[in-house]
């Protein structure tokens, strides 16, 4: 025992933790529906989580607060502002079906983002407009509305990648191996002669204007050499990574297996074997019915 | 020549089975390995421990991962976020991936348990400042260099932009990530700062590595926690046996595994050509 008490709710969330994690697991022994049941329930978890995040954590806060941000009460009203918070009261209606359930999604009068002075910025109509926009892919016929939105993130993030990946991933790394070729540090110039001679070599494989061969294809052995050895160390990276998050699944079902959890995972693990067992007999004598017909 | 063949034609199903024999049995026994720091995680606690021998100083702290690639990533952010507040400095914590939310409060969890925190009467509470999480990516940290307030509203009054940390560290299981960081935030900050440079490091997933290290070997990044080792390490350097150091026997065991797995099949492929000629 840590000296933390274990509630029945933990007791729970362990058995259902270890439960997942053995079905996926059971896609090591054969493709099955249990392994298809929480590979599903993953995704649909995830993509609910998401939403529910970004709309808490951003789009209530940021877009809807700043459209309508709730008012001092002695706020000078106008009859603009009567009519935009008009806007804002039809969806606070719609969103508490009429005050029929307590308010949850948006709060009566505006949204409180803790600002001194709350400032409705219009300009926040755009960000709006294109992520509505965006929606309009779940209607085929008027689909080709998110492309205005599409085409806005696409030129945004071109642009500003572009300047990122120059900065840092080009003019950065040259001006690095022009530092290091100073002949200050013997041990920095031949790492750097290296990267030159890796880098060189690599691209000229990749180069196919010309038949690699003679001094050409020399240089490009070279690089697949430099190759190999880059996907070498990536790939014995990538197999301690996958090692590092198996052990962290062995780690939670060795957790819940202690008499703390009631067995979870030895529960669990009894449970997922019999539903296989169940699973692969039947499949068989369904298939040797399916043969003798 | 039957257990050539034997070696061969290895049903894939007992290699899973052997992996999670060598997996499981150093972690059932509780077997401890000694842990050498490397070189990245000791550039990255220099510069941190350098950064924060003071009190009354910022990191903001990126949680830019899940529970999928929490035991990689889950023990560096718990030995860094201890590490600043020992030193009675500010912590701030970002997430760019919405999971990052429910780590940043496992991570509080575990830092408001430990003993020398207890220990040393800090307020956590008030070192402690959660923005939340944004999504966007670099979009985030472009605007975060200008206008924290614009993008988390509920932000500190006396935080205006990335120019008011003294460090930044990510804890990346992809993009956005370290590598948005660097481009974004450390390599823009002298242009954004009036020429003050904000320091950049990572703990990453084991996957990323061979992308980050031009940055580290290139200064733009101060060291690198390289997966369940680079966390390993930094546990060594705070004096902390945690659980990336306890994890690293099952690793070894595992690589073990397969250096002889790959030494089996080499040597098969080998005799086999050499009959098939």
């Amino acid at each position: 025992m840590t000296g933390l008490e274990i509630t029945s709710a933990d007791i729970l969330t362990a058995w259902i933790s270890a439960f997942l994690t053995l079905a996926i697991f059971s896609f090591l022994f054969n493709d099955n529906p249990l392994y298809k049941a929480a590979e599903h329930l993953f995704a649909g978890v995830s993509a609910g989580y998401g939403l529910v995040l970004a709309y808490w954590q951003f789009l209530r806060p940021s877009l809807i607060g700043k459209l309508w941000p709730k008012l001092p009460e002695n706020n000078d009203s106008n009859i603009l502002i009567e009519i935009w918070y008009g806007v804002y009261n039809l969806g606070y209606n719609i969103t508490t079906l009429f005050g029929a359930v307590s308010p949850t999604l948006l709060t009566e009068g505006g949204i409180d983002i803790s600002s001194k002075e709350p400032t409705i910025y219009i300009s926040y109509l755009i960000p709006l407009a294109l992520g509505v926009l965006m929606l309009f892919r779940l209607i085929p016929s008027l689909s080709w509305l998110a492309r205005y939105s599409i085409a806005y993130i696409v030129g945004v993030f071109a642009g500003l990648r572009a300047f990122s990946y120059l900065n840092s991933d080009i003019l950065a790394q040259v001006q690095g191996v022009k530092n290091d070729l100073s002949l200050t540090d013997p041990v920095s110039f031949i790492n750097s002669m290296i990267l030159i001679v890796g880098t060189i070599s690599a691209l000229v494989y990749f180069f196919f204007s010309k038949k690699h061969e003679g001094a050409l294809g020399k240089i490009s052995k070279v690089g697949i050499y430099f190759l190999m050895i880059s996907f070498g160390a990536s790939f014995g990276f990538t197999v301690m990574g996958r090692i590092s998050l198996l052990i962290g699944r062995f780690d939670d079902l060795i957790k819940f297996s202690g008499g703390d959890y009631y067995y979870g995972a030895i529960g669990s693990l009894v449970i997922v074997v019999l539903i296989l067992i169940g699973y692969f007999s039947i499949k068989k004598s369904s298939s040797k019915v399916s043969d003798n017909i | 020549m039957k257990a050539l063949q034997i070696l061969s034609n290895i049903d894939r199903r007992i290699i899973y089975l052997l992996l999670a024999i060598a997996v499981i049995t150093p972690m059932i026994v509780e077997l401890e390995m000694p842990i050498a720091p490397d070189d990245y995680a000791q550039t990255a606690y220099n510069s941190i421990s350098n950064t924060f021998k003071e009190p009354n100083k910022r990191i903001l702290l990126s949680f830019d991962y899940g529970p999928s690639t929490e035991p990689e990533l889950g023990p560096m952010s718990f030995a860094i976020m201890k590490q600043v507040l020992l030193t009675d400095n500010e912590v701030h914590l970002v997430a760019l991936f919405p999971t990052g939310l429910g780590m940043i409060t496992q991570t509080i969890d575990r830092v408001k348990k430990d003993s020398l925190l207890l220990e040393s009467n800090i307020n956590l509470n008030k070192r402690i400042v959660q923005l939340g999480y944004a999504p966007g990516g670099e979009a985030v940290i472009k605007g975060m260099l200008s206008d924290i307030p614009k993008i988390f509203p509920k932000v500190k009054d006396s935080i205006k932009n990335l120019c008011d940390y003294d460090f930044i560290v990510s804890f990346s299981a992809g993009s956005p990530g370290s590598k948005e960081w660097v481009q974004f935030a450390g390599d823009q900050s002298e242009a954004a700062c009036n020429g003050k440079k904000i320091n950049v490091t990572t703990g990453v997933t084991a996957v990323q590595v061979t992308e980050l290290l031009p940055y580290v070997n290139n200064g733009q990044l101060k060291g690198i926690l390289a997966g369940l080792s680079g966390a390993a390490s930094y546990e060594s350097l705070v004096g902390d046996f945690g659980p990336a150091s306890k994890n690293m026997t099952p690793q070894s065991f595992a690589h073990l595994l397969i250096v002889i797995l790959i030494i089996i099949g080499n040597i098969t492929y080998i005799i086999k050509r050499k009959e098939d000629r």
